[in-house]
C-alpha cells in the first residue's frame, strides 16, 4: 500500500500543469532525438541540462527522464523507415523492422515498437514503483566501505560497457577518475590541478564535459561525412498490429520485458545491452530461427520492449543506490547535483515529491509517447528529410548556448569545445567516451568513500572484507573482472599451444 | 605496428606521468591518512601502466600498418577544422562584441561549410540569431553578453 500512496502522491506532483508540460517537453524531445540519427540522449540531455537550471530540480529531471525513454520509442522510427538506427538501443530493430518495411508492413512494424515499447515500459515502472522503497532501506546501512565497494562494481561493468578495446576503457575510466579528481579535495580543501585557474576549484563540470564528448564531438564526426539515406515510401493507412502480429510477438515481448528489466539495473547494462540480447534470446528459443533478419515480427517486439523496460529499470540503482548505471543516467546524476540533490537511499525520504513525482511522470510520458509515436509519424518522416548542413549548426549553437548559460562563462564553452575536440579525436582513435564519463561521474563519491573508509578502520583494507556486504560485492566485482579477462587469457593460451605444437 | 595506438599510448604516457608529478606534488599520504593526491596517484600509475601495455601492443602488432593519414582519408575534414576554428573564434570574441554579433558571424560561417548560396547563408543565421535570442533570453531569461553596441 506505501507503494501505492507515493504512486497517488506522485500523480498529485506530476500533473501539475508546470511538470505535465515538461514531460510533454522531454517525451517529445526525446522522440525527435531518438528518430534524428546523430545525437543520441546522452548528447541530447547533456544539451538540455543547462536549460533545466531555470527551473525546478522536480521539472528538470521530469523533463530529462522523459528525454531519456521518449529516445527508447523515436529510434525505432528510423530503424525501420531508414535502415538507420536513430540511437544505439534500435541498431538491431533494423534487423527486422526494415524487412518488414520493404515488404509493406511497416504500418505493424511501428505500431508493435510502440505499443511493445509501451507495454514494456509500463512494466519497467511497476518494478521501480515496487522495487525503490526496499531497497532504499537496504542501502541505509550502507557506510563509506559498503559505497566504496559498489561503486566499484559499477566501474567494473565498464569492462562490458566497451564495444571496442577492454583495455582502452580502462584506460578511459583511469581518465575520467583523474579528471574528476580537479577541484578543491573534499576533506582537505587543498585545489587538485586547479592550476591557479579559478573556474577550476569547483571542478570540471558534468555538462561541458558531456556536452562536447557526445554533442560537439559527435557533429564534428558526422560533418566530414556524407551520408544519403533512403526513406521508405509507403502509406501509413494501418499502423495497429493484426491478430496474428499480436500471437506470434506475445511471449517475444514478454521475454524483452523481463530481459530488460533485469539488464537495466546492472550497471554497464542498459538499453542498448538489453535490446541485442532479448533479439539474440529470441532467435535462439524461436522455432523457426531462420525467419529473423527477413521480417519477423519478434525481432522488432523483442528488442523494442527489452529497451523501453530497461530505460525504466534503470533508474532503480540512480534513484535507490546513487548509482547511474549508464552514461545516460550518468548525465542524469549530474542534473541531480546541480539542482543540489543527491540520489541514493534518503531521496525517497528527503525528496518524495521528486521521487514519486518522477514516477509517476514516466507513466504519464509512457502514454504520451504512445499517443505521439503512432499519428505523428508522417511528421518525424518529414524532419528526418531536414538536410545535415542545417540541422548541425543548430545543435552547435544549442550547445554554446547551454554552455554559456550555466555560469555565464566563456570557460565552460571552452572547456566544452576542447571535449568536443576530444570527442572527435576519440571516434578516430577507437577510444569510447561512455566509460570516461561513468567514472567521472562516480570519481568524486570513490575518492571520498575511500579515504573515509581507510580513515575508519585506519588503513586497514581488511575492513572491506569483514563487512558483508562490501566483501560479497567486492568478490561479484572480482568475479565479473576474471569472466572479462578470462576469454582473452584462453585465447592466448590456445595461441601458446598451437604454436608449441607446430613447434 | 599500430601507429595510431602507438602514438595515443605515448599520448596518454606522458598525462600519466604528469599526474603522477601533481599527486607526488600534493601528498599522497599513508593508507591509514590518504592525502589528497592518494586518489590521483593511483589512478594515474595504473593508467601510466595501461599506456605501456597499449605501446606494446601496438609495437607488436603485425597485422597490416594502420597509420595515421588514413583516418581521414576520403572525408571532407576541412569541414571539421574550419568548424573547430569558428568556435574558438566564438569563444573568444563572444563577450568582446556581444552575443548578436559574435553568433550571426558564427552561424554565417557554419552555413557557408554547408556550401548554400549567399542569401540564404546570411538570411538562415540573421532567422537562427533571432529565434535564438528570443527563446533563450526572453523565455528562458538567460542574459548574453552585450558587446560595446549594448545589443
Amino acid at each position: 500500500m506505501d507503494a501505492l500512496n507515493g504512486l497517488l502522491y506522485g500523480f498529485s506532483v506530476a500533473l501539475q500543469p508546470d511538470n505535465l508540460l515538461y514531460c510533454f517537453i522531454g517525451s517529445v524531445l526525446g522522440t525527435l532525438v531518438g528518430v534524428l540519427p546523430g545525437i543520441g540522449p546522452v548528447g541530447a540531455i547533456s544539451i538540455l541540462l543547462p536549460i533545466t537550471f531555470k527551473i525546478s530540480a522536480t521539472g528538470s529531471i521530469i523533463m530529462l527522464a522523459g528525454l531519456y525513454y521518449g529516445a527508447m520509442y523515436g529510434g525505432s522510427t528510423t530503424s525501420i523507415l531508414v535502415n538507420i538506427p536513430g540511437e544505439a538501443a534500435s541498431v538491431i530493430t533494423c534487423m527486422d523492422g526494415y524487412q518488414m518495411a520493404l515488404k509493406g508492413r511497416a504500418g505493424p512494424a511501428l505500431g508493435m515498437a510502440a505499443f511493445g515499447s509501451f507495454i514494456a515500459g509500463t512494466v519497467g515502472i511497476i518494478g521501480l514503483m515496487l522495487f525503490a522503497k526496499p531497497l532504499s532501506g537496504f542501502a541505509l546501512d550502507f557506510g563509506p566501505h559498503e559505497y566504496f565497494a559498489l561503486i566499484i562494481l559499477g566501474l567494473t561493468f565498464v569492462t562490458y560497457l566497451s564495444h571496442g578495446s577492454m583495455l582502452k576503457s580502462v584506460m578511459m575510466a583511469c581518465l575520467g577518475l583523474m579528471l574528476s579528481n580537479i577541484g578543491l579535495d573534499p576533506i582537505t580543501s587543498s585545489p587538485r590541478m586547479t592550476f591557479g585557474i579559478l573556474e577550476l576549484f569547483d571542478g570540471v563540470g558534468i555538462a561541458p564535459v558531456a556536452m562536447g564528448l557526445f554533442g560537439i564531438g559527435e557533429v564534428l564526426v558526422n560533418l566530414e561525412q556524407t551520408i544519403t539515406q533512403e526513406i521508405v515510401k509507403t502509406k501509413f493507412k494501418n499502423l495497429f498490429p493484426s491478430k496474428l502480429d499480436w500471437i506470434q510477438s506475445k511471449w517475444a515481448l514478454v521475454r524483452g520485458t523481463l530481459v530488460g528489466f533485469f539488464l537495466g539495473i546492472l550497471p554497464g547494462g542498459g538499453p542498448v545491452l538489453a535490446s541485442f540480447m532479448s533479439y539474440g534470446l529470441e532467435k535462439r528459443v524461436s522455432k523457426e530461427p531462420q525467419k529473423f533478419g527477413t521480417g519477423a515480427i519478434e525481432g522488432v517486439a523483442a528488442p523494442e520492449s527489452a529497451n523501453n523496460s530497461a530505460a525504466s529499470s534503470s533508474f532503480i540503482p540512480l534513484l535507490t543506490l546513487g548509482i547511474p548505471p549508464n552514461v545516460s543516467l550518468s548525465v542524469l546524476f549530474g542534473a541531480f547535483l546541480i539542482h543540489g540533490v543527491t540520489p541514493g537511499p534518503l531521496l525517497l525520504k528527503d525528496h518524495p515529491d521528486l521521487f514519486w513525482g518522477v514516477v509517476s511522470s514516466m507513466y504519464l510520458g509512457n502514454v504520451m509517447l504512445l499517443v505521439l509515436n503512432l499519428p505523428l509519424i508522417p511528421m518525424w518522416v518529414q524532419v528526418l528529410k531536414i538536410p545535415a548542413k542545417l540541422l548541425y549548426p543548430l545543435i552547435l549553437l544549442f550547445c554554446l548556448v547551454g554552455a554559456y548559460s550555466m555560469n555565464n562563462s566563456v570557460f565552460d564553452v571552452m572547456v566544452m569545445i576542447i571535449f568536443g575536440v576530444v570527442g572527435y579525436l576519440f571516434r578516430k582513435f577507437e577510444y569510447e567516451g561512455a566509460p570516461l564519463v561513468l567514472a567521472f561521474v562516480l570519481g568524486p563519491m570513490l575518492d571520498l568513500n575511500l579515504r573515509q573508509a581507510l580513515l575508519v578502520s585506519e588503513g586497514s583494507f581488511l575492513a572491506f572484507f569483514t563487512r558483508p556486504i562490501s566483501a560479497v560485492t567486492l568478490g561479484l566485482a572480482a568475479l565479473l573482472l576474471i569472466t572479462a579477462v578470462l576469454p582473452f587469457v584462453a585465447k592466448k593460451v590456445a595461441k601458446y599451444r598451437e604454436v608449441a605444437e607446430d613447434q | 605496428m599500430n601507429k595510431r595506438d602507438l602514438i595515443s599510448g605515448l599520448f596518454w604516457l606522458a598525462i600519466a606521468v604528469f599526474v603522477l608529478t601533481q599527486a607526488l606534488e600534493l601528498g599522497v599520504g599513508t593508507v591509514s591518512t590518504p592525502g589528497a593526491g592518494f586518489m590521483l596517484f593511483w589512478s594515474s600509475t595504473l593508467f601510466g601502466l595501461l599506456s605501456i601495455i597499449l605501446m606494446i601492443k601496438a609495437l607488436a602488432r603485425k597485422d597490416g600498418q594502420k597509420g595515421i593519414a588514413e583516418l581521414w582519408q576520403g572525408l571532407t575534414w576541412s569541414n571539421v577544422v574550419i568548424t573547430v576554428i569558428a568556435l574558438v573564434l566564438y569563444c573568444l570574441f563572444l563577450v568582446k562584441v556581444g552575443f548578436i554579433i559574435a553568433t550571426t558571424a558564427f552561424m554565417a560561417v557554419l552555413y557557408g561549410v554547408g556550401r548554400m548560396k549567399v542569401w540564404i547563408v546570411i538570411g538562415s543565421a540573421l532567422v537562427t540569431v533571432a529565434l535564438t535570442y528570443i527563446i533563450f533570453h526572453y523565455a528562458l531569461q538567460i542574459e548574453f553578453p552585450r558587446g560595446p553596441f549594448r545589443w
